[in-house]
């Protein structure tokens, strides 16, 4: 398997009580690119997400990462509002050593280390190590979240709309230091979101998701010059009509 | 109404399981019913052997478990050696005086509770946390030492009739009084029932209270400027009754088991007393049916509080 | 030019740390008024205060706010009761959590009503914010409601008694982009057809621009910018609005 089906996801289906949430989603994803997986809510993005990532089971279907299937702590899932899921009594260095500790992965001296290494890289000060998650501004928390969530080198990045919702210039931040790493480190990830122009800043491929299905996967420029399905068209409207002028 | 026979079904599981517990609870007792007669001297021990065989103590215990079982179902509620009779009719009398202590202190303390729970919750300062004091003084106070300093009061100043139930002449009494002298009766041991009971409610309905009224509908309803009067009855109470529904199960659950001891030491005479007597006896089938009917009224309380909880919160009732 | 509808002046707000620092600015009848803010700025704590809903004891007030020539700082609490939801009414931010959950969303609207403008049906109501009046809506419970619909329940809420102002709490950020635009119309619509002003306060300058007539710009409790949102937008002043500007940008 070359680097092309990193990720596969084959005909994956759930249905929650009778009610379907997935229908037979299929999709690819190279490894080292994003995906940014769009649609209104509702339409499955968040299960698929779960399915992928181990939270939940598939009634059918399979997935594939790295030719296997995924085991715990292989792909990683941020969640919205996830400054909220740190412990705010926790210092940050044991908050983002954590994947490390459970997994057993060397010497509280080297998690140290690793966990210093990685504030600075998300752009904290190495010497906030010991600082209290309830000191830190939410912004500040939310780069503690994804410094976790890739201290362990999982090879799959998962954000659940964990931009949605937060101040504009703070989504804008940290936008940019997600767009920064997923290219310096080559990370394979997706990107959740209902907003096209966001999903564009960070994907290289767009999947559009409509009532459990995908409805369409292009490349980004791709979608934005030419959409094909309707429900990209629409939501793309939105999004222009939303933008300030010169987006 | 599945549900509710689903629940009547397990009820009557749990009691089954609570039947056996106890008669074997009761069997650990060193002793039994005859064992003070074996000690008297001038009764022969043949002649306690032979009371102990035809009461059928020499059978096993499931033999004997399995007789009582029979008897609940006769409608006798088993056999009582000390009053040589059904235990059934001996309870259910004893069971009304205690059902009206219980429940008219339980009535009381809840009437009482809910005002002065939602008065604590809208005056914080100094009057709530005055309030709070007394109420944890209530609390520290043992139901005992409460019973016996009502009735050393009661005697020293003659004001309220001290034991039993009704006065020597009440059944010559024409209605009205008979009811007074009752209710002159019943004041006392009542009134230590509700003291106890008090401080635990008033809490729990201050608590829910402070809970809907600093939730984000309150502040909305205010924001459309619904007055204060109505915005706690109609608005904020409906929404606070959740977490007193279940509190409430849990008072008609223990309306047995709370008034025991008041009775006892204050001379009411309902299944308190008895239920001592029978302890101390030995008198395994009343010890069995008290028992038993602690438990039934547990399980009605809490299906009680689950039903009015159905009836009242309609996140549960109805589907979204 | 008319009488404003809303004139604050010089309004001070602390708590243990200064909230607001002097704010002043106006709102026009039957216009639109923009507050961008971050979360921290006081931007909520300023429309508490316009209504009078902060705690007394814990917060100190100073200025001037004017409805219509009338002083409301310093009101009593009976007088401040007229005032709320009869001139100045607010569509909290989280709808699930300001609808009371064992009440039915129609009774609810109803009170609403029935607190300055008496006992009258509620089915145009419904109409004018876009929800179907039929049975399952009106006999339905907020938590048997989707997100949009219990949203447009709190704005008719606030439209209930007619007043002049309306003051939207980050109405549009927990929607997706669909929702918004639809919310985005709704106000439009209400603008147009009931001539209430809109104070609509939004971290989101897109939102801002295209409803408001006028935009404020409330950072750390101060007003550092006002102006017609093309204005403030396309050629800001102030540094906090370059930088929140450029931040924007620099992430396209």
């Amino acid at each position: 398997m070359g680097a092309e089906g990193y990720l596969r996801v084959e005909g994956l289906s759930k249905a929650f009580g009778g009610r379907p949430a997935l229908r037979s989603v299929s999709f690819a994803l190279a490894r080292g690119k994003a995906l940014g997986l769009v649609g209104p809510s509702g339409s499955g993005k968040s299960t698929l997400a779960r399915c992928i990532a181990g939270f939940e089971r598939a009634d059918t279907g399979a997935v594939l990462l790295d030719a296997a299937p995924p085991v715990t702590g292989d792909a990683q899932l941020i969640f919205q509002e996830a400054a909220a899921s740190l412990n705010p009594l926790f210092t940050a260095g044991k908050i983002v050593a954590e994947p490390l500790v459970l997994r057993r992965l060397g010497t509280p001296a080297a998690h140290r280390k690793r966990a210093a290494d990685w504030l600075e890289t998300v752009g904290i000060p190495r010497a906030a190590i010991d600082k209290r998650a309830l000191a830190f501004s939410g912004g500040e928390r939310q780069r503690l979240a994804i410094a976790r969530a890739l201290i362990a080198e999982p090879k799959l990045l998962i954000l659940d709309e964990s931009l949605s919702g937060l101040d504009i210039v703070l989504q804008a931040q940290i936008t940019r230091l997600l767009r920064d790493l997923q290219h310096r480190l080559k990370l394979t990830c997706i990107l959740i979101t209902h907003d096209l122009f966001l999903a564009r800043r960070i994907a290289h491929e767009i999947a559009v998701m409509e009532a459990g299905e995908i409805v369409e996967h292009a490349s980004a420029e791709e979608l934005f010059a030419a959409p094909r399905h309707s429900r990209t068209s629409e939501l793309l409207a939105a999004s222009r009509a939303l933008a300030l002028e010169g987006a | 109404m599945r549900y509710v026979l689903r629940r009547v079904l397990y009820a009557l599981l749990l009691l089954a399981g609570v039947s056996v517990l106890t008669f074997a609870f009761s069997e650990l007792a060193p002793g039994d019913y005859y064992t003070q007669m074996r000690v008297d001297p001038s009764i022969a021990p043949e002649a306690v052997d032979a009371l102990r065989h035809k009461a059928g103590y020499d059978r096993p215990l499931p033999v004997r478990y399995a007789g009582w079982a029979a008897s609940v179902l006769r409608g006798d509620f088993g056999y009582s050696l000390a009053y040589a009779g059904p235990v059934g009719p001996l309870v259910l009398d004893r069971l009304g005086a205690t059902l009206l202590l219980a429940g008219s202190a339980t009535f009381t303390a809840w009437l009482l509770a809910i005002p002065l729970g939602i008065w604590n919750a809208t005056r914080r300062g100094w009057q709530d946390a005055l309030s709070r004091a007394a109420m944890a003084l209530l609390l520290i106070v043992p139901d005992l030492l409460l019973a016996i300093v009502v009735l050393l009061m009661a005697v020293e100043t003659g004001w309220f009739p001290v034991g039993s139930m009704a006065s020597p002449d009440a059944a010559s009494l024409p209605f009205w009084s008979r009811l007074l002298d009752l209710l002159r009766h019943l004041c006392l041991p009542a009134a230590v029932l509700v003291i106890g009971m008090l401080p635990i409610l008033v809490r729990h309905v201050r608590a829910a209270m402070l809970e809907v009224m600093d939730s984000a509908f309150a502040l909305s309803a205010r924001a459309q400027g619904i007055s204060p009067g109505r915005l706690l009855y109609r608005h904020l109470l409906p929404a606070a009754v959740h977490p007193l529904v279940s509190l409430f199960g849990l008072s008609i659950g223990t309306l047995l088991s709370a008034s025991l001891l008041v009775e006892v030491v204050m001379g009411w005479p309902g299944l308190g007393p008895l239920l001592i007597e029978a302890i101390m006896a030995r008198d395994v089938a009343i010890v069995m049916a008290v028992v038993m009917l602690s438990a039934a009224f547990l399980i009605l309380g809490n299906l009680a509080a689950d039903l009015l909880l159905y009836r009242l919160d309609p996140r549960i009732r109805v589907r979204g | 030019m008319s009488e404003p509808l809303l004139e604050v002046r010089d309004l001070r707000v602390s708590h243990s740390s200064i909230v607001l620092d002097g704010v002043s600015f106006t709102i026009q009848p039957r216009s639109t008024a923009g507050l961008f803010g971050e979360s921290g700025s006081g931007k909520t704590t300023l429309a508490l205060v316009i209504l009078g809903l902060l705690a007394a004891e814990r917060y100190r007030i100073s200025g001037s706010v004017r409805l219509r020539g009338r002083e409301l700082v310093g009101l009593g609490e009976r007088e401040l009761r007229q005032v709320r939801g009869a001139a100045i009414s607010m569509v909290f931010q989280d709808p699930m959590l300001a609808l009371n959950p064992v009440l039915q969303a129609a009774v609810q609207v109803r009170e609403a009503m029935r607190a300055h403008a008496g006992d009258a049906p509620v089915e145009p109501l419904f109409e004018l914010v876009g929800l179907d009046p039929s049975r399952r809506m009106l006999r339905a419970y907020p938590h048997q409601l989707s997100g949009g619909e219990r949203q447009r329940v709190t704005i008719a809420q606030a439209l209930a008694c007619r007043p002049s102002l309306v003051i939207a709490d980050e109405p549009f950020t927990a929607l997706d982009v669909l929702r918004v635009v639809e919310l985005a119309k709704l106000f439009e619509d209400l603008k147009r057809k009931t001539g209430t002003s809109f104070l609509i306060i939004s971290h989101s300058p897109s939102i801002l621009a295209r409803l408001a007539d006028e935009v404020i710009v409330l950072h750390s409790g101060r007003i550092v910018e006002q102006g017609p949102p093309a204005r403030v937008f396309r050629s800001p002043a102030d540094p906090y609005t370059i930088g929140v500007m450029e931040a924007l940008a620099d992430g396209r």
